[in-house]
């Protein structure tokens, strides 16, 4: 029998609650109740606004996406989705901020591209369709490349420019940025089967276009989306960083906002040597969860391998703080900032 | 063998959020009250010699923290005692992945250290430790000469674990003191007294450990003994306990502050008998608000309740 491993990541153990949990536990490993007071899970929030999408409750969706990005303004398909959430509630304007930062966290990422462009027609600026036409267009040949297209990313791709074309021949064909009729974009796509089930709409789109992957793969259910992440902390163990970085981004496309996975993917840049990334998913998972103990340790690693001891002793204190009962991971950077500093000694003499 | 375990605790997933690390390893449909308030029963054989004595001691301290291990395993808090409760086997162990069915888990499987993966899911029985030591050979799937040896490899191999050198011979000095001969008759309570008692254990052994100048062990044995207590202050949950968990946290920070000097051995020394007295103050203390803690099943059964009726 083929192994169906689950591999977990033990960082997550105590963490795992993490924000609502973690947030309360007063360090130590016990989840105590909080004193200071509930505060968002934006993992949940992302859940209960992925829902609201499915059910079509555009002001609801746009309030939890609010929640999320309040807590975690990187996250790119929260980002995505507050977009969606906008057009939904007819402020497509107010949607293209939300495409662009998505982007910008996640050049790659193709639906966002495809919305901004069909946005931008809308709002009659085929310029920036243009942009992103060439930049879609840009990366299936990055891909090819460095020789990793997935199938199932190329066909994604292969769609957006077809509906980019199509759209933007729509629109000079009736001359005027209106015409795009509204319910192509005003409907955001991606609803899951079960959801679409009510009286087809008149949006024509749906019927002509292909099932959409990559949407259906960010409505997929929790669990797919643990599993990419326990898939992840395989990888990592196996050392095949690149790899768990691509499966750690559809973990947190699917689970939302986690300080768990964006430890992880602080751990696999600084292992790939991205140091300023690396940082910033560090900043990230301790922003949700300021007593996460695995990215107080690796946050601490990374600013020995930068030669920033002092910067690691702050990390070492933090974890002191936090692990009132003793932690690993207070006792392994502990060792690494000795053996740093034997290191040191040996060079002066 | 080549145990290398997931976690329990899935990111993101509900088992995740398990306070109680005692229960991160029970099947789903386990009786958890049972679990966390009772064990089989450690079935050590008196020693032999105070040199046995010495070595069982810190054996058995290691045996139950999770600081022998490193990497995923000592972060999700397991330890041999997770796996082989008091030494026995453990039919209530399961771990998503791991296990396949209660009681087993995948022995030459992925994930606490860097993989020797063999590809196949093929979970075995964890067996009982009691009577070990009379075998010849140890593990079935890759078997050892030595009881050494065997925990040796799964220690480094496994666990990626780096204990100092004197507890991996400790630790087969406790499991081969591991005898039918000396069961109790009965199932043994999960006490917080039984509880305090492991962390005070491990507390003295450090002391002798540091009287034979060696500190690496008693640095090793005070973590242990610091982790022992926070599995305690595990069971101290609620308002109504705030003043105890206070007490423990300063109890361990006492001992990390012994410690810390652990590589002054007069100062080390001369640091134990107040912290023993801390400890039994503390101790004391603890037991008058004892019926609230979670070692009491009536308390653990209400607490586990309300956690089931809140909304998550
Ligand atoms: C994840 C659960 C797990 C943990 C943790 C674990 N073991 Fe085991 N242990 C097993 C399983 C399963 C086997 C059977 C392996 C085999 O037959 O190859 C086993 C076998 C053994 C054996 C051989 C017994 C025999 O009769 O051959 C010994 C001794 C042993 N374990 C000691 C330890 C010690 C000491 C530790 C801590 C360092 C430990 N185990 C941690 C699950 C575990």
């Amino acid at each position: 029998m083929r192994k169906t491993i689950l591999i977990l990541s033990a960082a997550a153990a105590a963490l795992a609650a993490a924000p609502a949990m973690a947030a309360g536990g007063g360090g130590g490993s016990g989840g105590l109740p909080s004193s200071s007071g509930p505060r968002v899970d934006p993992a949940e929030a992302f859940r209960d606004g992925v829902e609201a999408l499915q059910a079509k409750d555009y002001k609801k969706a746009e309030k939890k996406f609010g929640d999320v990005l309040s807590a975690a303004p990187k996250h790119p398909e929260a980002n995505y989705y507050m977009a969606l959430a906008k057009i939904g509630n007819g402020k497509s304007k107010n949607a293209v901020r939300y495409l662009e930062k998505a982007i910008k966290e996640r050049p790659n990422f193709v639906e966002a591209r495809e919305r901004l462009a069909l946005v931008s027609i809308e709002l009659g600026e085929p310029d920036v369709a243009r942009e992103q036409l060439t930049a879609i267009e840009g990366l299936k040949a990055e891909c090819a490349a460095a020789g990793d297209c997935e199938a199932a990313f190329v066909a994604r791709v292969d769609t957006a420019i077809e509906r980019v074309n199509a759209a933007m021949g729509a629109a000079t064909a009736t001359e005027g940025p209106d015409a795009a009729a509204p319910a192509e974009t005003a409907e955001p796509e991606g609803a899951p089967e079960d959801a679409s089930g009510d009286a087809p709409s008149d949006d024509q789109s749906s019927d002509d276009q292909p099932a959409d992957d990559q949407l259906s793969l960010f409505f997929a259910p929790r669990d797919e989306g643990v599993s990419h992440y326990m898939g992840a902390v395989r990888l990592i163990n196996e050392a095949r960083y690149g790899e768990a970085i691509a499966d750690l981004h559809k973990a947190q496309a699917i689970v939302g906002p986690h300080p768990d996975i964006l430890n992880y993917l602080g751990y696999s840049h600084r292992k790939l040597g991205i140091m300023d990334k690396a940082q910033d998913y560090y900043a990230q998972a301790l922003a949700l969860d300021p007593d996460h103990k695995g990215a107080t340790e690796y946050l601490g690693e990374l600013y020995l391998e930068i030669g920033e001891i002092d910067e690691a002793r702050r990390q070492l204190a933090r974890l002191d703080a936090i692990c009132a009962f003793g932690c690993v991971e207070r006792e392994d950077l502990a060792r690494l900032i000795a053996l740093k500093e034997t290191d040191r000694r040996a060079e002066r003499q | 063998m080549i145990i290398r375990l997931a976690a329990a605790a899935l990111c993101c997933s509900q088992a995740a959020a398990e306070p109680l690390e005692d229960a991160r390893w029970a099947r789903p449909d386990a009786d958890i009250v049972r679990i966390l308030t009772t064990s089989p029963g450690e079935c050590l054989r008196p020693p032999a010699t105070k040199e046995e004595a010495r070595r069982v001691e810190i054996g058995r301290a290691a045996f139950r923290t999770p600081f022998l291990f490193g990497g995923t395993a000592a972060r999700a808090g397991l330890s041999c005692n997770s796996c082989h409760r008091d030494g026995h086997d453990n039919p209530d162990f399961f771990l998503e992945g791991l296990s396949g069915a209660p009681g087993a888990a995948d022995v030459t499987s992925s994930v606490f250290s860097k993989v020797r993966e063999d590809g196949v899911f093929n979970p075995v029985t964890i067996p009982t430790l009691v009577d070990a030591g009379k075998k010849s050979s140890f593990g079935a799937t890759s078997p050892h000469g030595s009881l050494d040896e065997f925990i040796a490899s799964a220690v480094d191999e496994e666990f990626a674990g780096a204990p100092p050198p004197s507890v991996i011979p400790a630790i087969a000095a406790y499991v081969a003191a591991l005898d039918s001969a000396a069961c109790p008759k009965e199932p043994a309570k999960t006490t917080l007294d039984a509880a305090m008692k492991d962390a005070r254990r491990a507390l003295l052994t450090a002391q002798a450990a540091f009287e034979s100048g060696d500190a690496e062990t008693a640095s090793f044995l005070l973590l242990a003994a610091r982790g022992a207590l926070g599995r305690v202050h595990q069971r101290l949950q609620g308002d109504r306990l705030e003043k105890e968990r206070a007490t423990l946290t300063a109890l361990s920070a006492a001992i990390g502050d012994v410690r810390a000097a652990a590589g002054d051995k007069q100062a080390a020394l001369a640091g134990m008998p107040t912290l023993l007295d801390q400890f039994d103050a503390a101790q004391r203390s603890l037991r008058r608000a004892r019926k609230k803690t979670l070692f009491e099943p009536k308390a653990l059964r209400r607490w586990l309740e309300a956690r089931e009726e809140a909304p998550h």
